[in-house]
């Protein structure tokens, strides 16, 4: 029978701490949860997503895309003279996809960080844990799994750590 | 309108009803003349719909007929253009005529006959009137007209008084000549008119005189003027003596300004230098004796190529003066009987009905195509005279002042609606042909004297005007209507031997104040004041608009410490100032024709600005063009003028902008710039390429271009509001500069660049180039954005800023009529849309139409602004066509482009102004 | 005392403190009276410049000063005004955001905020000041009976995009920076339906450190874009006049000069809304004093730059010595609009030079009068930018001087009742700090 071992902390420094005990024991850490980005070495990390990247794609694509468009429209659609100009005015034509390049991005950017991140997920096991709730507020939360035999020592640990509040969940 | 001060509630109710049916009248369209009228042109596919058909025809100012082609869509007459047979018009027009076929539309028009109880009808005029002359043989009855010189009309009245002995015929004309005709009396012994030959002229001397203005006149001396300052070889110079600045005197090459009593000093020198004797002390000013020298300097050696000019404003002794100096000189100068039969003076003929009314020994006026009320001098008391009168009855076209005092007012139909003639200022006679029927139920002036002289035959006009020019076979009656003008009918010189020698009485130098009454520019003299486009036109001289101001010298202005717009009182009568350049000190302007209490919405209430100051009431019982002395109070009042033009000097570099040369003087070559983007799309080689170019040097500012315009592409006029705002539609503007080196007239319309900045900056792409380089502006496609008229260096472009097309200057009339002068062919723009000069496009257009129907080469259209001008200052042609005329003038020395450094590649360019100043200024 | 501690009071050490000072105010919280009143005052304005802008929509552009030569007139002026204010917002919080500062936690929130509501404004103008509104979309790209397509050469048409760009980033700046907040709402005791809506925006925000990396990434990506995307469109409200032909339009220098002027326009509102809001909703502890001070040193550079501009401007039309230039110069220094220049003069260079004090950097009345002065200031210069060129273009017989008309200003009014109004609206949903951001801070205060 495995257990979760659920734990708050007040402060940032007790959760850290938390971790790291849970990583030094080589407890499971199925889930934390703070109120702002805290840095909690590589324990608990998951490998860094190419967020960057795929916005500069994403705009540079569109931009091309763009630019491509009108190109097509100023000299293959209808050609016509314009102020003398050239009908291929690669020099002012450059101005709008640069626009909609950066828009682009930004709109990649953000599916990437849907996608990334597992959001647009309004209903999750993790709602159900009453301690998540102050996770968005002013508590750090933890949750580790193990045996429910050695729950004890975990609770103890994590109390240890400064726990304000634990518990074993078993089911 | 007619009784709308009328009480009689039914009568008011009459006037509505009756306007309503004639705006609908109008609207259902125009229906044709009864009797057959003959197109100029013949063409073989006849009256097709919506082809332009062209009439001869001619219209009349002052009295004076000049030559006119009707141009008819459907029945409608909607443009006038010259005629080129006719020598009063030499092909082209003037404002008078352009603004003539609005006129026509004008709903302010009389609608039907107007009695002592309100609205009546012909037959109760007739009822009202023909016993009366009938019983009296016309006894104690009076035909007042203006000038008539219709051979027709005149041998029609000498037949009425036939039959009515006791009726008299008073001619008085508002802008007289009286003082011309006494001047060639005290000469000659016996009336003449001076016919000058200009282009015969190597020296013009103008004293006072202004032969490029307004006037029957203006078309032939103007012509004739600047076809010798085109002419290789000697120079021409002009020299010009005048109390405030004229359009003549914008164009000299030497002009003084001075006192309207030292005009007469200058001739008494002139005449000295030539022998005439003891001039008495005839003092000048400094300026006036430098200019008397040297127009003495050049008067040497030309013996016949001088030529002696005086203006109306200067008293006969002057006139009879410049006569014999003209003798003298052998100036190339004609002397012909006058035109005008009726020898006597206008003011004075004025003067003796004005007695005869008061005392009673009038008992019926019939007032023709008059407005004495609004031009006799106040001292005649013909206002209360009429009175007295038991019956009084004016045949008007609009509801005028006379009309308005007169028992009866009746309609009278407009030229384009009558059969007719009338004889030019040389006496050249030509036909009338109506190009519709009455509009407005109005009687033509043969009509109306028909109906006085109740017992006389009414073979109708168009027999009667046949009959007069003995056109008894079909076949010559067709000449004579295609031809309009009627050859060999110029008056012949009268050969003179010398003249005696008249001198006038030297004046002392410090003249007191006084105001120059000329006529004006735009309105003549206020026949005009109906008419929107004409009040909409701006003054050659201050660009003013919708309005006239008492025009002041600088010097004055400060004396009397008023700035422009600021009022003065003078002589009972109140008026804004204008400070203009070049006025003489001591002297004001007030053009006469303006504040008109009567006439309709238009003539009346110039928008904010009320009717303005009438200058006529400054006249003196005897007439003349100059004021009384007059003393200038400020009232301390300012009042809005508005003015297409504020700034006239171009001083450092912007007098680039209006290159003036000496005569033989090259423009210099224009350094060529670079450009980023390249040249762009070359046009293909087969189209042509529609280039414009104005010489500068011709144009004398005369505004014909600007209603041309107006008249053919539909352009509305606005209001006095709007202007004021700073807004205008004309799509052709005529700027006038002055600099350090000359000055004179720039007409602006589109540049059409080839390098367009008014086409990239455009959202929407309204504004697009054409194969044959026209820059198009595509209204349907234009959101009004603006960014075009933002980005246009000449800022020649025009936006709808209000629903300008539908714009009712016309007070509580409708109106409806107006529309139907619209070109059918030219897009009626809407609200919020930006439009400019096309060239013409729609011409354009047709010739290609007309080439590709008959196969034969592509004749080079004219532009409505080129057809106007008087003195073919506008060139337009295909630049593609090395022999075109337009390419040769391009090839000028003088040919330069507008702000060609910014490198737009104007199509419309121009050939610099040359001011033959001589060396000594 | 850490840097962090400067920016923020010991009260506002603790984070449910922070919570509670911040998303207290929100729907649960009491509106109070001063929030109705100065609702129902905006919106009057608001209506008052809906009915104006009705009236030029029923009789046309007409309405306006606009003539003949000045074409362009407030409309547009007020366009480039909201969009100078609007282009602040995202430029402070990211270029904060990239420099590390801490003072932006408190501030880059309702700075955001502003930027989407003035260009939303702003971008109303294109559309109100156009002779046929109706047509407005002519200027997007679509298959249309015409065949035709947007002149892409027109500097509109690069407008076009750039606003359209530039709103729905900072749209999805903003909405990035607020989703930790939404979740903390959801999770917060309060009324129901409300919560519902910010958890269905909150979007599943659970705080864990993979959704924490992933939202910093993109949230520092953005600010990469942001910066350059932000100079961009400014630039192009620039090259709306430098890509011309007219005088004292067509100079190199339009394009930065506008994005100084952006930048020092919108600190000016963010000073003042900082102001207000600390006031309003009890944040003084959050937003301090320093941090007004850090606004006005901002303020005090942006001044001088402006006024480095202005004189490179003025000194090389004296000093090339070229009549139209030196016309230009006399005209703006002694003609008909003299009196906004020197407003200009006065309220966007001497006014700031006054934060060389640091006791008036501090001084509450200080701060208002300036961040007022500057506003003005900027709207005098978009005016002259206008009206100088456009009133004494190349040829002096088509000079006109361009008078507004009361229907002018009115629509200038409606539009900051609008902003007002939408202000508070949204300051009543929304936490206008960022709690999460906060809570750092406090963090760091308390270590």
């Amino acid at each position: 029978m495995t257990a979760l071992a659920l734990a708050s902390f007040e402060r940032e420094a007790a959760f850290r701490a938390a971790v790291s005990r849970a990583g030094a024991e080589q407890r499971r850490i199925v889930g934390l949860w703070s109120p702002y980005p805290v840095e909690l070495g590589d324990i608990g990390e998951e490998p860094a997503a190419p967020i960057p990247w795929i916005a500069c794609l994403g705009g540079l694509g569109a931009a091309i895309l763009f630019y491509a468009f009108i190109w097509w429209t100023a000299t293959q659609a209808y050609p016509f003279d314009s102020g003398g100009r050239p009908l291929h005015s690669w020099q002012v034509f450059l101005i709008a996809p640069i626009e909609l390049g950066a828009l682009a991005a930004a709109v990649a950017g953000m599916i990437a960080f849907l996608i990334r991140a597992r959001m647009t997920r309004l209903h999750h096991p993790a709602f159900d844990i009453a301690e998540v709730e102050r996770a968005s507020s002013d508590h750090f939360v933890i949750a580790l799994s193990c045996d429910e035999t050695e729950g004890g020592d975990v609770l103890a640990l994590l109390t240890r750590a400064g726990a304000v509040h634990s518990r074993l969940v078993t089911r | 309108m007619p009784s709308l001060d009328d009480p009689d509630f039914v009568a008011r109710r009459e006037v509505l009803r009756l306007i309503a049916a004639g705006a609908a009248a109008s609207l259902a369209g125009c229906s044709r003349p009864d009797q057959p009228i003959v197109p100029a042109v013949a063409d073989e596919d006849g009256d097709r719909a919506g082809r332009t058909r062209r009439y001869a025809t001619t219209l009349t100012l002052a009295g004076y007929g000049r030559g006119a082609t009707a141009l008819v869509v459907d029945g409608r007459p909607i443009k006038l253009e010259g005629s080129a047979r006719h020598p009063a018009s030499l092909g082209t027009t003037d404002l008078f005529v352009e603004t003539a076929i609005l006129d026509l539309y004008d709903p302010q028009r009389l609608r039907a006959p107007v009695g002592p109880d309100g609205i009546g009808s012909w037959p109760m005029l007739e009822r009202a009137l023909v016993p009366r002359l009938a019983g009296s043989q016309g006894e104690g009855a009076v035909l007042l007209t203006g000038r008539v010189t219709s051979p027709s009309l005149l041998a029609r009245i000498a037949e009425a008084r036939r039959r009515m002995p006791g009726l008299r015929h008073v001619r008085a004309e508002a802008i007289d000549d009286d003082a011309e005709r006494e001047g060639a009396r005290l000469a000659f012994g016996r009336p003449l008119t001076m016919r000058p030959r200009l282009a015969g002229a190597d020296v013009l001397v103008l004293l006072d005189a202004d032969p490029l203005g307004p006037g029957p006149d203006q078309i032939a001396f103007a012509r004739a003027w600047a076809d010798r300052r085109r002419m290789p070889g000697k120079p021409q110079r002009t020299y010009v003596a005048e109390p405030s600045l004229t359009q003549s005197g914008i164009c000299a090459d030497r002009r003084v300004a001075l006192h309207p009593a030292l005009i007469g000093n200058v001739l008494l020198a002139i005449a000295g230098a030539l022998g005439a004797g003891a001039t008495g002390a005839a003092e000048l000013p400094p300026e006036a004796a430098l200019w008397v020298a040297s127009v003495l300097r050049d008067m040497r050696g030309v013996q016949g190529r001088v030529i002696v000019m005086v203006g109306r404003g200067q008293p006969a002794q002057v006139h009879a003066l410049a006569a014999w100096v003209n003798r003298r000189l052998a100036a190339p100068v004609d002397w012909i009987e006058p035109v005008d039969p009726d020898s006597s003076g206008h003011v004075e003929s004025l003067a003796g009905l004005a007695q005869d009314m008061a005392a009673g020994r009038v008992s019926t006026l019939v007032v023709l195509d008059a407005n004495p009320m609004l031009h006799t001098p106040p001292a005649l008391g013909f206002a209360d005279a009429l009175k007295r009168v038991p019956l009084s009855l004016s045949f008007a076209t609009f509801p005028d002042e006379t009309a308005m005092a007169t028992r009866w007012r009746a309609p009278l139909a407009h030229t384009l609606e009558s059969w007719g003639d009338a004889r030019g200022p040389d006496g050249t006679a030509s036909l009338v042909q109506p190009m519709v029927k009455p509009l407005f139920d109005g009687l033509s002036a043969l009509t109306a004297i028909d109906m006085l002289d109740a017992a006389g035959p009414r073979p109708g006009d168009h027999d009667r005007v046949r009959r007069q020019w003995q056109a008894t076979d079909d076949g010559r009656w067709r000449e004579l209507l295609v031809a309009g003008t009627i050859e060999g009918t110029a008056a012949r010189p009268v050969e003179l031997g010398d003249a005696r020698l008249v001198m006038p009485r030297p004046s002392p130098r410090a003249a007191p104040m006084v105001v120059t009454l000329p006529p004006s520019a735009t309105l003549w003299d206020g026949r005009g004041a109906t008419n929107a486009w004409a009040q909409e036109c701006p003054d050659p001289v201050t660009r003013q608009v919708w309005g006239a101001a008492l025009r002041l010298s600088p010097g004055d202005a400060r004396r009397l410490g008023v700035a422009d717009q600021d009022v003065v009182a003078f002589a009972g009568l109140t008026a804004p100032v204008k400070i203009v350049e070049g006025q003489a000190d001591g002297v004001a302007t007030l053009p006469v024709g303006h504040g008109r209490t009567a006439g309709g919405p238009i003539a009346t209430a110039p928008g904010t600005l009320g009717p303005g100051t009438n200058a006529f009431r400054l006249r003196g019982s005897r007439g003349g063009w100059v004021s009384r002395p007059v003393t200038l109070t400020p009232t301390g009042d300012r009042v809005h003028t508005p003015r297409n033009q504020d700034d006239f000097d171009l001083d450092g570099d912007a007098a680039s902008l209006y290159p003036v040369l000496r005569p033989g003087e090259a423009m210099p070559p224009p350094e060529s710039r670079a450009s980023l983007l390249g040249d762009g799309a070359t046009p293909p080689p087969q189209a042509p390429q529609w280039a414009m170019v104005i010489d500068a040097s011709a144009c004398i500012g005369c505004n014909a271009c600007v209603v041309a315009c107006q008249a053919e592409n539909n352009v509305p006029a606005i209001g006095p509001e709007q202007i004021g705002k700073g807004r205008d539609m004309h799509w052709l503007r005529v700027d006038r500069y002055e600099h350090a080196r000359g000055g004179g007239y720039q007409p602006v319309p589109c540049m059409q660049c080839e390098k367009a900045p008014c086409e990239p900056v455009c959202p929407v792409e309204a504004p697009v180039h054409s194969a044959d380089g026209l820059n198009l502006q595509v209204y349907n496609r234009c959101i009004g954005t603006r960014t075009c008229q933002a980005n246009c260096p000449y800022k020649v472009r025009r936006f709808n800023f209000l629903d300008y097309a539908g714009a009712d200057l016309w007070g509580d009339l409708d109106p409806a009529p107006v529309s139907a002068q619209r070109n059918p062919e030219v897009t009626v723009r809407a609200r919020g849309v930006m439009e400019k000069c096309t060239y013409c496009v729609q011409r354009i257009e047709a010739a290609k139409h007309e080439a590709d129907a008959t196969g034969a080469p592509l004749q080079t259209p004219v532009t409505a602004c080129q057809a106007a001008c008087p003195t073919r200052a506008i060139t337009f042609g295909n630049l593609a066509d090395p022999v075109s005329d337009v390419a040769r003038q391009r090839r000028d020395p003088r040919h330069y482009a507008l702000l060609e450094e910014l490198g737009t590649r104007p199509r419309t360019t121009y050939l610099a102004k040359i001011r033959n100043a001589g060396g000594e200024v | 005392m850490s840097d962090a501690a400067r920016w923020l009071l010991p009260s506002m050490h603790d984070h449910r403190a922070i919570t509670d000072a911040i998303a207290g105010p929100l729907v649960e919280g009491q509106a109070g009276r001063r929030w109705w009143i100065a609702l129902l005052a905006s919106l009057l304005v608001a209506g008052v410049g809906a009915i104006a802008t009705g009236i030029s929509f029923a009789y046309g552009p007409g309405m306006w000063g606009n003539n003949s030569a000045v074409v362009w007139g407030f409309p547009i002026a007020n366009y480039v005004w909201w969009i100078g204010i609007g282009n602040a917002g995202t430029l402070i919080s990211a270029l904060l955001l990239l420099t590390r500062q801490k003072w932006r936690n408190a501030i880059n929130r309702f700075a955001e905020a502003m930027t989407i509501l003035a260009v939303s404004i702003a971008g109303l103008f294109p559309i109100i000041h156009l002779g046929r509104p109706m047509y407005f979309y002519w200027m997007a790209p679509y298959p249309n009976t015409m065949d035709l397509w947007p002149q892409w050469r027109s500097a509109l048409v690069w407008d076009f995009w750039a606003i359209l760009s530039y709103l729905l980033f900072s749209l999805i700046f903003f909405y990035l920076g607020l989703i930790p907040d939404l979740a903390t709402l959801r999770d917060r005791k309060g009324p129901r339906r409300w919560r519902r809506i910010w958890g269905a925006f909150a979007l599943g925000w659970q705080g864990t450190p993979g959704q924490w990396r992933a939202h910093q990434r993109l949230q520092r990506t953005m600010a990469v874009i942001a910066t350059p995307l932000v100079c961009s469109v400014h630039s192009i409200v620039g090259l709306d006049f430098a890509a011309s032909l007219m005088p004292g339009w067509t100079e190199s220098i339009f394009p930065p000069y506008f994005v100084v002027g952006a930048y020092f326009s919108g600190f000016a509102m963010v000073l003042l809304l900082a102001l207000v809001i600390r006031h309003a909703l009890g944040l003084e502890a959050m937003i301090r004093t320093a941090h007004l001070d850090a606004c006005a040193k901002m303020l005090l550079a942006a001044g001088s730059v402006m006024l480095l501009a202005y004189g490179s401007e003025w000194l090389s039309a004296l000093w090339t010595g070229e009549a139209a230039d030196l016309r230009f110069l006399a005209f703006s220094f002694t003609g008909p609009y003299a009196g906004l220049t020197y407003g200009m003069i006065l309220g966007n260079c001497l006014l700031p030079q006054l934060f060389w004090s640091p006791a008036l950097r501090r001084s509450v009345p200080v701060l208002v009068i300036v961040a007022l002065g500057v506003l003005v200031g900027m709207y005098f210069e978009r005016i002259l930018i206008l009206c100088n060129t456009l009133s004494i273009g190349y040829e002096p017989a088509a000079w006109t001087l361009y008078v507004p008309t009361i229907v002018d200003f009115l629509i200038l009014a409606g539009t900051a009742g609008l902003f007002v109004s939408a202000f508070l609206l949204l300051s009543r949903v929304i936490p206008l700090v960022p709690m999460y951001e906060m809570r750092e801070l406090a963090e760091e205060a308390r270590a």
